[in-house]
């Protein structure tokens, strides 16, 4: 065959190979280039901008002790933080989009950020305060969401659909318990709610994202093995059973760490919509050649997607810093009215 | 009326299967599948062909009885193992968003690869035969959702024969085509059992069925009511009793098999 099908690239050692798309590989460098602009822009703007050439040397040894406590005390963690969370956002994302089969499939819209929420709440309301204790609200909260969620759509075997719907109820009940935990508590605990539940990057350090980066290593470690299964699962599940994918396990193990992606990011900084929504659509609409569950193309454009969404909300209005919940809630909202207007002209 | 073990590729014994808190759909059936042959399973809507495939894939788990591949019972074979021994082709398959003909056919190839062993040789060549025995050579680089039925169909195959399993089930493969595509569908299948592939294809057409198959199992509310050779199972007695059908059969003026004219 002189084409060689699928536009996939080879790489052969020994015995072992591993197959790309030279394409996938263009893109996933472009955006790799834009993420690292916007780190840069993160680094150096600020009440006491610093250009680009003594950003890079704040971190090398011998640099000026200002420019270091700012750039890579100050800023560094909450500039890789939006990249670092924007990717794990991107791919839980992608992974829950792959298993509903449904670009709406996503962490935020079926409840894993509003059991965060519940969780939050639980843990102020019973007098818990702190960052850990707060982080462990939220992740308790939001893999008690999920595990609702999977118990009560599961019916001999895991639909998509049914998981989206069950999760937009799910969410609803727990959006409204919420409401009324924010109403039933006194001013001090409903202020420190409000803030949690906003979401945002303001005020991480280094302790945090070395904790948050680490736990997300160790799913990343999952993603191969999924990625092959997910792309059988495509194909339809008795199908994907007969060449040797073990679906419900393969389904379960998607939730899995498709929640735990999420949880550790809402954990230290509260929810941040959209993201995950919105991630894996923008990268299929830019590789468009290719089908199939993307796990860089999605982290990537999460990343710089939360990135850019955090510049705007430090330095969008002159005077006051925005939560970056609340930007990506706003341009979530516009692209959320935009899929689907999109899907509807195509169906 | 069951061959010898050793001659069958597959074997139900007195299997018994179905689906929860249901009537069983399979009861006590016990049916082979000659080696090298072409099977057809025929019977009324609802008679339990889908569910056999289903049983001898390992789809679904017997409440009772077994399934014997090569004369082994496949509930105490490895998953990957039985991967590389039989494929199926499901009734209806989803076409993912995007994908192209090439890349769908590949990933039949699944059982064969691991982790750090993505594209062998031995990939590159059995896609490269599936490809070229479907003759969809020429569509490689299309989007497979712009295909006509026809061409699908060949894809959906080709994508079953990547696997490279000396054993093929299909469900009903032609429902969804025009009278030529079901042709063409099934001589490649002929075409595939001629080269020593198993092949088993449950049919609506008992023409079909008399015309390409080489063993014919017919069913009928859960259970085998005949297996043998097309001209001995599509008889006037044998169709009125399995599909409740008055009719008359003749032979074909071409080829001599059984055709059947309801009346």
């Amino acid at each position: 065959m002189s084409r060689r099908p699928g536009r996939s690239a080879v790489l052969r050692l020994g015995p072992a190979s591993l197959r790309f798309s030279p394409r996938d590989a263009w893109v996933a460098a472009a955006l790799l280039l834009l993420l690292a602009v916007l780190t840069l822009l993160g680094l150096s703007f600020g009440e006491r901008p610093v250009s680009a050439d003594r950003v890079l040397a704040a971190f090398l040894p011998g640099a000026e002790a200002l420019d270091r406590m700012v750039v890579v005390e100050w800023r560094a963690p909450r500039a890789f933080a939006a990249a670092v969370f924007g990717a794990c956002l991107g791919l839980s994302g992608g992974l829950f989009q792959a298993l509903t089969r449904n670009p709406l499939g996503s962490p935020d819209i079926i409840g894993l950020n509003t059991g965060a929420y519940s969780g939050v709440l639980c843990v102020l309301l019973l007098g818990g305060s702190g960052y850990a204790a707060l982080a462990a609200g939220a992740v308790g909260g939001g893999v008690v969401a999920a595990a609702l969620v999977y118990l009560l759509a599961y019916s001999s075997g895991l639909q998509g659909f049914r998981l989206i719907i069950v999760g937009i109820a799910v969410s609803a009940f727990l959006s409204s318990a919420n409401s009324w935990f924010v109403v039933k508590a006194n001013l001090d605990e409903a202020m420190r709610a409000a803030v949690w539940g906003a979401g945002t990057l303001h005020g991480i350090r280094w302790p945090q994202l070395a904790a948050a980066g680490a736990t997300a290593l160790v799913l990343l470690c999952a993603l191969p093995w999924l990625s092959r299964r997910i792309a059988q699962l495509e194909l339809g599940e008795d199908s994907a059973r007969v060449r040797g994918v073990p679906a419900e396990p393969v389904k379960a193990g998607l939730v899995l760490v498709g929640v735990a992606l999420t949880a550790l990011v809402t954990a230290v900084t509260g929810p941040i919509a959209f993201i995950a929504l919105a991630a894996p659509q923008i990268a299929r609409r830019i590789r468009r050649e290719t089908s199939g569950f993307d796990a860089v193309g999605a982290a990537l454009v999460g990343a710089v997607l939360l990135s850019g969404a955090d510049l705007l909300a430090q330095h969008a209005l002159p005077d006051s810093a925005l939560p970056v919940g609340a930007v990506t809630v706003c341009l979530g909202g516009a692209y959320l009215v935009w899929l689907l207007f999109a899907e509807n002209r195509r169906s | 009326m069951p061959e010898s073990p050793g001659r069958a590729a597959l074997d139900a014994v007195r299997l018994t299967a179905g689906y929860r808190a249901q009537a069983p759909v399979l009861s006590e059936v016990t049916a082979s599948v000659p080696r090298g042959g072409f099977t057809a399973v025929i019977g009324p809507n609802g008679c339990g062909k889908s569910t056999l495939l289903r049983a001898f894939t390992r789809l679904l788990a017997p409440a009772g009885g077994e399934v014997l591949l090569d004369g082994r019972a496949i509930a105490g074979l490895r998953t990957s193992e039985l991967a590389r021994r039989q494929s199926l082709l499901p009734q209806q398959s989803p076409v993912p968003d995007g994908i192209r003909v090439a890349e769908l056919v590949q990933r039949g190839r699944y059982p064969h690869q691991r982790l750090f062993a993505q594209w062998s040789p031995e990939d590159e060549a059995a896609v490269a035969r599936a490809m070229e025995l479907t003759r969809i050579g020429d569509l490689a680089d299309r989007l497979v959702d712009t295909l006509s039925g026809g061409q699908r169909q060949r894809v959906w195959i080709a994508l079953a024969l990547a696997q490279d399993t000396p054993l093929l089930l299909l469900d009903e493969p032609t429902t969804f085509l025009d009278i030529a595509h079901q042709f063409e569908t099934l001589r490649l299948l002929d075409s595939l059992r001629a080269q020593g592939r198993t092949v088993v294809a449950v049919l609506h057409d008992l023409d079909h069925a008399a015309r390409f198959a080489t063993h014919v199992v017919a069913m009928r509310d859960g259970r085998v009511r005949a297996a043998g050779p097309p001209a001995a199972i599509l008889t006037e007695e044998r169709i009125r009793e399995v599909f409740g059908l008055d009719c008359r059969v003749i032979p074909d003026p071409d080829t001599g098999t059984p055709v059947v004219l309801p009346r």
